[in-house]
């Protein structure tokens, strides 16, 4: 049998299956992995196949959230996580261009593996940046196109932190020209009976004005950004056994934390029922005590407290509050 | 016949089939990956679209079982939606379901076992279940598992059979990843699975009168005792016998509605290779990718999927690969389950145990250890060193080891 290049015979198969690859990155809860399955819909629509290989980045929700697209013509596109033959990246915060080691600690698939690995084709990035200021750890040459989602999205919804996937599927719309129509992507949005009818419709509106505001440079070279050393966010205990987080690592758009007026607190319901979806609500030190590092402030706590004793503040006085009362006992 | 063409989960692949089976019980407890079976269920059911569709969310999975052996009983047609430790919990009901020969489908998306502490997918929590004497099929994609689960109600409830089916798909990688799926028209699936008729009762389960059944120390009725064996031995016959059964009911399917998930397994290009490998559930759509592509460059190379764990296809793999030189196995869990039945498949047939195909072990994907192309090509690479070389370097390996750091007794697993 004659020595052949698998590698290399992998690619060409790739390209002459018209298989499309496009890994997309997000933070959890921006609502990437929901606009991810839409645009996989909205290809199906059309009659392509598609397939998204996803991560679910251990440690629960935290950190990022690492996709791949790929869709084809036909049948017989390869599942999985790894990225092969990508045609371009799109990045739903800038931040994940360049994340911190924790964001993608235990990631199946890095922002980092695939930054390596493009140096050309079509980089989308959700910044309020122009395109020609996009900072891009490799020289690149291609199409970029950004386009600031989170403002688009934090206009018509006041949510803050602004969760803008699908906003972002205007950028992918525009800045990979006909792969898609604009149609399909609202009308799959439209379809998507998992949101409800009210948060389909202002999502709609918003990708449709992400589509007419993405800046689009076609040709355009990125000179490559020297390495920033990595930002870590773990320190190890003395020992070297384990590490411990010294800010939030999931969280980091956070601007308000729980704090719990024991004075006020008297049933411990949020300890005995799971009302808390991230589990960061304990009893120490004679309290209720919050898990910071995995807070994500969505104030569901504060909702449900039935004495109003849980209320959100400002980081440096929750963290102040949290401190003394564990000094307290 | 008319097709929809939807796109649909791997989850939501599975509730739609049991609704075009018109399951009138679904009855699962709600864990990853596998509660949005029983939301997409109870959407149809909000939406009045199954008027005749109940689901019932028990205590915990052995109750979920339990509830299915009761509603088989009384000849009523559902589904269960089990995975990981669940499955596990389960188990006592598992076998009592087969053992009563009680026709029901079980779906699982595969998660692993614990501990370490894991969400991700390896196919241990349906492996766990083979000795179980349940049919169990695994399914490539989510219109793989649609073809299935329709197919193995049909075998199931064949008189000839009358045995629980398991249906697995890989968790998260199937279960929540949208592609496209075709769905025949109702009409046409309700020719080729009408009601069930498998249980004429002879007793009205919901009029016994339980107090009096209650109330005496009771003559077991049925068979026991002496006959205890011969009724096993009956079960499984049933379970051997099934192939036939669940190759003819996939012509039918096949027939009917064009689908090619269907039958024991799936050779791809297997008549003149030289290498073939043997895989199930996700893996084989890559591995078939990689075959395409070398076969391209010449290189003679072919896959087989395995569609059917039990009863285990051993007579048609051995076939498939009985001029082959190498059989490479890829198993998704931690007791290389292919490679042993294969094995011994290959040593019982005397002809390819002299002159047959060499076989090599791989166990790779386990706890969500992702399956990219590289690593598949990287295993083609070694079967060609290994063709040339004819010796395996090692019969059964593990892909890939990076060997951390791991003391048992220092360091706390499952906390």
């Amino acid at each position: 049998m004659t020595k052949v290049n698998i590698q290399s015979s992998l690619a060409d198969f790739f390209v002459k299956g018209g298989i499309h690859e496009y890994p997309i990155f997000c933070i959890a809860r921006q609502g990437g992995r929901t606009a991810v399955e839409i645009l996989a819909r909205a290809f199906i629509m059309e009659g392509k196949h598609a397939y998204i290989g996803q991560n679910l980045t251990g440690l629960r929700s935290m950190g990022t959230n690492s996709m791949v697209l790929r869709f084809a013509e036909t049948e017989g596109i390869p599942p999985g996580i790894s990225v092969n033959h990508p045609e371009g990246a799109l990045f739903m915060h800038e931040i994940l261009i360049r994340p911190s080691r924790s964001l993608t600690l235990m990631a199946q698939l890095t922002p980092g593996q695939v930054v390596n690995q493009l140096n050309t084709g079509v980089l989308m990035v959700c910044t309020p940046k122009a395109p020609e200021e996009v900072v891009y750890p490799k020289p690149f040459h291609g199409t970029v196109a950004t386009v600031d989602a989170e403002a688009i999205f934090a206009k018509r919804v006041g949510i803050q932190p602004a969760p803008s996937g699908i906003t972002a599927l205007g950028l992918f719309v525009a800045a990979t020209g006909n792969l898609v129509s604009l149609e399909a992507v609202k009308e799959a949005t439209l379809a998507h009976e998992r949101l409800s009818e009210r948060v389909r419709q202002a999502n709609v509106l918003c990708l449709e004005e992400a589509y007419e505001q993405a800046r689009v440079a076609r040709d355009l070279r990125l000179p490559g950004m020297p390495e920033k050393k990595e930002e870590d966010d773990f320190q190890r205990v003395p020992d070297g056994s384990s590490r411990t987080q010294t800010r939030s690592i999931s969280a980091m758009w956070r601007r308000k934390l729980p704090v719990c007026d024991m004075n006020k607190c008297s049933c411990g319901e949020c300890l005995s029922t799971y009302f808390c979806p991230e589990g960061a609500i304990s009893w120490q030190d004679d309290g209720i005590h919050f898990d910071y590092n995995f807070c994500k402030t969505c104030g569901t706590c504060v909702a449900e407290c039935v004495f109003g004793a849980i209320t959100m503040e400002d980081p440096g006085k929750a963290l102040q509050a949290q401190a003394a009362a564990g000094s307290r006992s | 016949m008319k097709t929809t063409r939807m796109s649909l989960t791997g989850n939501e692949a599975a509730a739609w089939a049991a609704r075009c089976a018109r399951v009138r019980v679904g009855t699962s407890f709600p864990m990853g990956p596998n509660q949005e079976v029983m939301e997409t269920l109870q959407k149809f059911i909000d939406n009045g679209e199954t008027p005749d569709l109940k689901i019932i969310i028990p205590d915990n999975e052995k109750s979920a079982m339990s509830m299915q052996i009761g509603l088989s009983r009384m000849g009523v047609r559902s589904m269960s939606c089990l995975n990981s430790e669940g499955i596990l919990w389960a188990s006592s009901e598992i076998h009592y379901a087969a053992s009563s020969r009680l026709p029901m489908l079980m779906t699982c998306p595969s998660r692993a076992l614990e501990p370490p502490t894991t969400v991700y997918c390896d196919h241990d929590d349906f492996i766990s279940q083979r000795d179980m004497g349940w049919l169990m099929f695994y399914c490539e994609n989510a219109q793989d598992l649609f073809d299935t689960v329709l197919q193995a109600y049909k075998i199931s409830e064949h008189e000839k059979v009358m045995l629980p089916v398991i249906v697995g798909y890989d968790g998260w990688e199937t279960s929540h990843a949208a592609v496209r799926v075709d769905v025949p028209d109702q009409a046409g699936l309700d020719r080729f699975l009408p009601a069930p008729t498998f249980v004429k009762p002879e007793k009205d389960y919901l009029a016994v009168d339980w107090k009096e059944r209650c109330s005496q120390r009771r003559y077991q009725q049925g068979f026991g005792g002496m006959q205890f064996m011969e009724i096993r031995y009956l079960q499984k016959k049933a379970e051997e016998d099934s192939a036939e059964i669940i190759e003819s009911v996939g012509r039918e399917y096949h027939e009917m509605f064009g689908s090619r998930h269907v039958g024991l397994i799936e050779a791809h290009q297997c008549d003149d290779a030289e290498i073939i490998i043997v895989c199930m559930g996700i893996v084989y759509p890559s591995v078939k990718f990689v075959v395409n592509a070398l076969r391209l460059k010449g290189v003679k190379i072919g896959c087989i999927k395995l569609r059917v764990f039990r009863p285990f296809p051993a007579k048609q793999i051995v076939e498939a690969v009985r001029k082959a030189r190498l059989m490479i196995t890829l198993d998704r869990n931690s007791i290389a389950a292919m490679f042993n039945e294969l094995g011994t498949a290959l040593y019982l047939n005397s002809e390819v145990r002299t002159s047959g195909p060499l076989l090599m072990g791989k166990v790779i994907g386990v706890g969500g250890m992702p399956i990219t192309l590289e690593l598949i090509s990287q295993i083609v690479e070694e079967g060609l060193d290994t063709i040339e070389r004819g010796q395996a370097a090692k019969e059964l390996e593990w892909l890939p080891i990076q060997g951390i750091d791991y003391d048992p007794t220092r360091h706390v697993l499952g906390e």
